[in-house]
């Protein structure tokens, strides 16, 4: 059977053209936002662009009054594991942040990552997941029914 | 020496989160997948809030300060 064939297929179309765009949109954006440097009027516009778009996004999007799904089955705790590594990243962040010494000797997530964020490449890498992420939070948030990938 | 121990948690706690990551795409694993997880953040009538401010204050942080 022919791709133009299978059912769903001319829904598919427009929706994988859609995402393709809003990829090569989200690369092009990371790749000049990460052109910037902090501290500057050219960063703090293009890193507030996407958090504007986001909030309105999400006012537009996101039901008022969510229902969470039902994704646990009785008796297991499938997201147990995320908090207890999310607990432990903070406290050791919050450790790292309060210690006495230099920022060499006690690294937190910030000052890492900007070491990464010297390298042009690297910067425009982590710019284009904090964009992904955004998407995927307006996506994860909206009703199943409403969903587009370009969201 | 100090440093050394800091990056050396660091580490194990990324590949914790790379375990985590896997082992939730494991075949008949009960972990929630990374999208679940976000799902469920975002569908939290306060925790989405959370996610949204986060969000925004890390790229905040990270870009522009």
């Amino acid at each position: 059977m022919r791709d133009e064939e299978r059912p769903g297929a001319r829904q598919r179309r427009p929706r994988d053209i859609a995402l393709v765009i809003a990829g090569a949109v989200a690369v092009a954006y990371a790749l000049v936002g990460a052109t910037t440097t902090a501290f500057s009027g050219p960063a703090d516009i293009l890193t507030a662009v996407p958090i504007v778009a986001l909030v309105v996004l999400v006012v537009i999007r996101w039901p008022l009054h969510p229902r969470p799904a039902l994704l646990t089955e009785e008796g297991t705790h499938p997201f147990r594991a995320w908090v207890v590594l999310f607990a432990a990243v903070v406290l050791w962040e919050l450790a790292e942040y309060a210690a006495r010494g230099s920022r060499a000797d006690h690294p937190t997530l910030s000052s890492m990552l900007d070491a990464v964020n010297r390298y042009y490449v690297l910067k425009a890498l982590i710019f284009f997941a904090w964009l992904y992420l955004g998407g995927a939070i307006v996506r994860r948030g909206t009703p199943k029914r409403e969903r587009t990938p370009s969201s | 020496m100090t440093s050394a121990i800091s990056y050396a948690v660091w580490a194990v706690l990324g590949l914790a989160l790379l375990g985590l990551w896997a082992r939730s795409y494991a075949p008949g694993s009960t972990l929630a997948r990374p999208g679940a997880v976000l799902e469920r953040l975002a569908l939290g009538p306060f925790l989405r809030i959370a996610l949204v401010l986060a969000w925004g204050w890390v790229g905040w942080h990270l870009f522009a300060r």
